[in-house]
């Protein structure tokens, strides 16, 4: 699935703005708000972005480079964006007002997750974003995308080295939460 | 570990932590045919930026506090310094209040009045830890006045009270009052018309 879809998108006329519009975000709004989700680990704040981020391809779509895969494009654009809120002044000095509440309330910190489905999966779930973003990413990008260490070496610039110790250092982690 | 990783979107997915159903897409759709940003609008760009304004708000108080105590306490205040240096001259030291009222004796025509005043002040206001000045503002027969008060603690006098109005500008003393503990009269002073009326007239 991640090898075919980040290859190039041939078969889209991308003159045809709404029709890619429709098309991205049929193929890739689950793949943009989870990707946002395991970044933000705030669902409201998620699907806000996703919208963003289909609004900003459907403006900025004369500049997408045909030669890329339009997914590795969509989910670049949700990473940056991702970031953006997580180095913005305002999202940190919420995260740390919300640590600061539940201080004083003698509570998690972590985020209130409302999740359904299988309890086993619920669990995994909330493991995953319990990881520092640097494995969660990675987990993410292989686990739930698909993608090969090569192509997360390429999303995230980084080297495929790094990828594979992140990956291997992320197990261990899950691992030692069960 | 790679087990339970193994279709990790199924696993993910079926918990429902996060969706973009059609609700979104329309979403999407209506902000980009209102060209718009997404919902809320502006409203949403006030959510996001209050809590640095507001930071902004009160770190700009704190430093403007901050300056004006440092202005202050430095004396860079022009304005604040003039206005302490003002309100030590309206407010004398019982030292500068004691020396005026030294000097204004020789103001007092009758040397029984004189001599009274003098021997009132030397006998308790010589010793500053006895008085003090209750009232810069003080009426006198329709007239400013500082009033001081006291106690006597030696003598005859001993566990009395005093209260002495002088005129503010001159530190003339124009009435003096001594009271026991019962509050009764015990000795009263007051400066003859004719020297008071003068000392008026001088300002």
């Amino acid at each position: 699935m991640g090898k075919r879809e980040f290859t190039a998108h041939t078969d889209i006329d991308l003159t045809n703005k709404d029709a890619v519009l429709e098309t991205i975000m049929g193929e890739y709004g689950e793949s943009v708000v989870w990707l946002a989700y395991s970044y933000l680990k705030d669902k409201a704040k998620a699907e806000d972005i996703a919208q963003e981020v289909f609004i900003i391809c459907y403006t900025k779509l004369d500049s997408f480079n045909n030669e890329a895969s339009l997914k590795s494009w969509v989910l670049t654009i949700t990473a940056n964006k991702c970031k953006d809120v997580l180095k913005s002044w305002s999202h940190r000095n919420i995260v740390f007002a919300q640590s600061l509440l539940s201080t004083f309330k003698h509570q998690d910190s972590s985020p209130d997750f409302q999740l359904v489905g299988l309890e086993e999966n619920q669990e995994l779930t909330k493991n995953i974003l319990k990881l520092p973003i640097k494995y969660r990413e990675v987990i993410f990008l292989h686990y739930f995308e698909d993608l090969k260490v090569q192509e997360i070496s390429d999303f995230l610039s980084i080297k495929e080295n790094s990828v594979k110790t992140r990956l291997r250092r992320a197990r261990i982690l899950l691992k030692e939460m069960y | 570990m790679d087990e339970k990783l193994k279709n990790l979107r199924v696993r993910m997915t079926d918990t429902k932590a996060v969706t973009f159903d059609h609700r979104h897409k329309n979403r999407v759709r209506t902000s980009l045919k209102n060209n718009a940003p997404t919902k809320q609008g502006f409203l949403k760009v006030i959510q996001e930026r209050f809590p640095a304004f507001l930071t902004y708000i009160v770190l700009l108080v704190m430093l403007s506090g901050t300056g004006l105590f440092a202005s202050i306490e430095m004396g860079i205040l022009s304005h604040e310094s003039k206005t302490a240096e003002m309100k030590q001259q309206v407010t004398p030291s019982k030292e500068e209040l004691y020396t005026n009222i030294s000097q204004s004796l020789e103001s007092i025509d009758s040397e029984n009045d004189r001599e009274q005043v003098r021997a009132f002040t030397e006998s308790y206001l010589t010793n500053f830890d006895n008085w003090r000045i209750s009232d810069m503002n003080a009426d006198y027969k329709n007239h400013n006045a500082i009033l001081a008060q006291g106690r006597i603690t030696e003598g005859f006098f001993d566990k009395t009270t005093f209260s002495i109005w002088l005129e503010p500008d001159t530190g003339l003393p124009l009435e003096f009052v001594i009271r026991n503990q019962e509050s009764s009269v015990l000795e009263e002073f007051q400066l003859s018309r004719d020297t008071v009326a003068k000392s008026y007239k001088q300002k």
